[in-house]
């Protein structure tokens, strides 16, 4: 393809890959950063597989934008956006899994008296009167 | 890459409308990722433990719909491809009013449940 291509389509088409990349890494950095919270483990290797994911984009979009600008302009092979597709599927419906494997275990670690409107919600316990520090526990 | 036969049949469309559809392909991938970020963010910054329930439910609901994105995503990207090599008219896309109609029910869910 000429840099005369008045649309910029080998660009425009690198970018969009790069963009994507970059799309699956903040989700891999949400994943990993969901996963190191208490009852969410299972999210951790999702987001490591999120992370081989990113790289594996990036480096699609660095072997298209080369092939696009130095050889003749083709569609992709349909193998590599199936692989793509499927292997996103699984992190999402993985995700989906644990996220309903995790969460009453979670909720049910959460304290009781985190309720709503609470005045001790975000105070230090003990500091006002309205919040009293929890009873110490009996010998 | 080696391609499949139905990528061999027909003619090699004009590259600006294939690539335009690898593009698509993508958005609709982004688009994917996008609820699946939600969905996790949800369940994260959902602290209160009242709400919890419904917002994980949501949250779930964002990643399963986030996983048929990413599948339609390559189905509609195949379809188009196919529609490109034969010269048919390009099919209709299911996604647009599924994905609208959709996130009015995430949207309409979590506004109840704020409220609530």
């Amino acid at each position: 393809m000429s840099p005369q291509d008045p649309g910029l389509q080998a660009q425009r088409t690198a970018l969009s890959w790069r963009r994507t990349a970059l799309a699956v890494l903040a989700n891999a950095a949400l994943m990993l950063k969901a996963g190191s919270q208490p009852g969410h483990g299972l999210l951790l290797p999702l987001g490591v597989a999120l992370l081989a994911s990113s790289a594996l984009m990036a480096a699609q979009g660095h072997r298209r934008e080369r092939a696009l600008l130095l050889g003749e302009p083709k569609s992709p092979s349909a193998r590599s956006l199936r692989w793509a597709a499927i292997l996103l599927m699984f992190v999402a419906g993985a995700g989906a899994a644990s996220l309903v494997a995790v969460d009453p275990a979670a909720r049910a670690e959460e304290p009781t008296r985190l309720q709503r409107g609470s005045p001790c919600l975000h105070a230090v316990p003990g500091e006002s009167e309205r919040c009293p520090a929890p009873a110490a526990p009996g010998p | 890459m080696r391609r499949p036969r139905w990528q061999q049949e027909g003619n090699e469309p004009d590259y600006r409308f294939s690539l335009a559809n690898e593009r698509t392909y993508l958005a609709w991938i982004r688009t994917g990722l996008g609820l699946l970020a939600g969905g996790v963010a949800l369940d994260q910054f959902a602290a209160d433990p009242q709400a919890r329930p419904l917002f994980a439910v949501v949250a779930v609901g964002l990643a399963v719909s986030a996983a048929i994105l990413f599948g339609i995503a390559y189905l509609q990207w195949r379809a188009a491809e196919r529609a490109l090599r034969h010269g048919r008219p390009l099919p209709a896309k299911a996604a647009v009013p599924l994905l609208a109609s959709s996130m009015c029910v995430v949207a309409l869910v979590l506004a109840a449940a704020v409220a609530m």
